[in-house]
């Protein structure tokens, strides 16, 4: 039997290369015989709308924020699902309890991340108030700002952290940013150029992409502060 | 044939070895692993299709100038964001298994469970 069965796995491995190596091979070949023709039909709407609406100068933000802002919506609502599962967990499982062990004992690393933190939460910041005008985005600013509160945690301590930005209001604040983000959703499903050129102008995108920074950031440090928890020290 | 074409071949070549290790290897940890390299790959594969030499990059476009295609980028940005919460359910749910079997090779775990269901049944 047990020999029946190796036999049976190998055969079985083999085929499954032969397959992807196929599948390879014909995706490779299709996009080598496929013509190149440049921006597709779609982008080029984008980008000529873009030079329509004044306070849009990022096509990228254009295409996320506003013409495919569902997507950006229910994306969001994944990533909090991911989050809200992540912390009922938490809640049912106590930690390990061996959170003060392994803490890096550097210098170095205290005395540069409380000085680099400052820098990188504002680089963050900036990245999500001027997401329409340039490169960046909610969703860029929220991730660098959760992982320069990583390097605080690995500089002074998860736990001690997590009390100092105040976790369990911070969980309170994602659901009022969710549903910030609902709202700018529905009143951009019944006006839907208007909110954004005519009626509240460029406030507006910026509520959008705080909220959005909000949520990834507060999602970003739950996740990373679950997994430093239950592992022991960073 | 630009450059663009041709990373992105490489780029499929990645997905290939990325299924592969997903589908052949027993430990779950390196299944999440290979899923996380298809996922890398899939969005360099994005990336790199509408690249071609001398596009600017869509910010402030003004006509008769060339630019990058906007479209694969604001999916990219989709695709990072649920990779993330993907792999972080599943890590959970992985740290679960182990917890409770205190293995992570997947077809012994099988058989765990496969036995504690027949328990159940007689």
């Amino acid at each position: 039997m047990i020999a029946m069965g190796n036999y049976s796995v190998s055969i079985k491995s083999l085929y499954v290369v032969t397959i992807v190596i196929l599948f390879g091979a014909l995706t490779i070949g299709a996009l080598f015989v496929a013509e190149d023709t440049g921006i597709s039909r779609l982008g080029a709407v984008y980008i000529e709308r873009s030079q329509e609406i004044s306070n849009i100068s990022n096509a990228v933000f254009g295409v996320y924020g506003m013409y495919r802002f569902y997507d950006t919506l229910f994306e969001l609502l994944i990533f909090s699902t991911a989050v809200l599962g992540i912390t009922i967990f938490s809640d049912l499982e106590p930690s390990p309890g061996s959170a003060s062990r392994g803490l890096v004992e550097s210098h170095v690393v205290s005395a540069s991340a409380s000085f680099l933190y400052p820098v990188i939460a504002v680089f963050g910041m900036y990245l999500a108030f001027s997401a329409h005008l340039g490169p960046g985005g909610g969703f860029a600013g929220g991730v660098i700002g959760g992982t320069g509160i990583l390097l605080l945690a690995l500089a002074k301590g998860a736990e001690e952290t997590a009390r100092k930005f105040r976790e369990d209001s911070m969980k309170q604040l994602e659901y009022i940013v969710l549903f910030l983000a609902l709202s700018v959703a529905i009143l951009g499903a019944l006006y839907p150029i208007k909110v954004y050129q005519d009626i509240l102008g460029t406030g507006v995108i910026t509520l959008v992409n705080i909220s959005i920074a909000m949520k990834v950031f507060i999602g970003t440090w739950a996740i990373l502060h679950f997994f430093v928890k239950h592992r022991g020290e960073v | 044939m630009s450059t663009g074409l041709l990373a992105s071949a490489i780029s499929i070549i990645i997905v290939c070895i990325g299924v592969l290790g997903l589908i052949l290897k027993r430990n779950l940890l390196m299944k999440l692993l290979s899923l996380n390299i298809v996922n890398t790959a899939t969005i360099l594969f994005f990336v790199l299709i509408v690249y071609s030499p001398g596009d600017r990059a869509p910010i402030d476009p003004s006509p008769g100038l060339q630019y990058a295609d906007p479209l694969p980028q604001a999916l990219v940005l989709t695709s990072i964001v649920i990779n993330f919460g993907v792999l972080a359910l599943s890590l959970l749910f992985t740290m679960v298994l182990v917890k409770r079997y205190h293995t992570l090779d997947l077809i012994k775990i099988e058989g765990f469970v496969k036995r504690e269901f027949e328990e159940e049944k007689s």
